[in-house]
């Protein structure tokens, strides 16, 4: 009797927490399916979709770690498997996210991610150079770069002297 | 004896919650890439220029080698691999052989270079979506 009592009462803690993941998903979920329609004239689909951003990113993230002008700030960040996947991925869902593609980032904002690492201009201008240099190495035509980085540069208000 | 009856109860419950909440939610494309490991190498000898391009074509070429970036004047070598593919022993093998120097591999959180703390970027959350997609089968 107390055991199914137990049994009873885990299943409806079980079934109850089921349900308040279920709810809180109808609300993101229906933010990801107004994400997931992809105009197909948007920069996400001129770049080639998921897989050439991820392309383009993990050459980018590459490139950082081989700088070593910036790399000391990034070594931390990818010195262990999942936390290298963890950003990675972080920054494939920003790229995507930003450039208008099925996407929802949820790392934290760049002013949050920033503050206190006092990133110099030279350190961000070297972080561009990095990903021009990916840009380049996939052949991504200069009107796509142009606009990439103008959804980017903003961000550098965020992320420099903080 | 009732108490840990109580603890296994819910601790199993909230497991089943949590693996039926990681298998019906939405998930962002980037949930289903492989995982991947960055590489440093380092090597005080002459890296030839043309050498480094014939061995990144090459390297690109092997599926478990995601990118690689080579810089001959500096020396280093960065390799993004997946680790579920193919062993960090294995990747500096293929380095070594491909651009025909010796190279010593480096722990990179021991690299102390830049102007202030670490990149944080990686919060609490992000663990936790990386646990989800472990438990999600869409994955697998």
């Amino acid at each position: 009797m107390r055991k199914s009592t137990i049994l009873v009462l885990a299943a409806l803690a079980g079934f109850s927490a089921v349900n308040y993941s279920c709810a809180k998903e109808e609300v993101v979920e229906k933010t990801v399916t107004e994400f997931r329609q992809v105009d197909p004239n948007s920069l996400y689909a001129r770049l080639g979709g998921i897989d050439a951003i991820t392309l383009v990113t993990n050459q980018f993230i590459t490139n950082v770690v081989n700088d070593n002008r910036i790399n000391g700030d990034f070594a931390a960040t990818v010195s262990s498997e999942s936390r290298a996947t963890l950003f990675t991925n972080n920054l494939i869902d920003q790229i995507c996210q930003g450039s208008g593609g099925p996407c929802i980032y949820k790392g934290k904002t760049m002013l949050e991610a920033h503050t206190g690492m006092n990133i110099t201009d030279a350190e961000f201008n070297a972080l561009v150079e990095d990903l021009v240099a990916a840009l380049n190495q996939f052949e991504v035509p200069a009107k796509e770069q142009n606009d990439l980085l103008a959804i980017l540069g903003p961000m550098r208000s965020d992320i420099v002297g903080k | 004896m009732k108490a840990i009856y109580w603890v296994l109860g819910f601790v199993g419950a909230a497991f089943i919650a949590l693996f039926i909440y990681a298998n019906v939610r939405q998930v962002n494309p980037s949930a289903s890439l492989k995982s991947v490991e960055l590489l440093r190498f380092s090597t005080k000898d002459k890296i030839d220029p043309l050498v480094a391009e014939r061995a990144i074509e090459k390297l690109r070429g092997i599926s478990s080698i995601a990118t690689i970036a080579v810089n001959p004047k500096t020396g280093w070598v960065t390799v993004m691999s997946h680790p579920e593919d193919i062993s960090a022993d294995y990747v500096e093998k293929l380095v070594n052989d491909e651009l025909g120097v010796r190279f010593t591999r480096h722990d990179l959180s021991a690299n102390t270079a830049g102007s202030g703390p670490k990149c944080p970027a990686v919060g609490p959350l992000s663990y936790a979506e990386l646990i989800l997609n472990k438990l999600n089968l869409r994955n697998s």
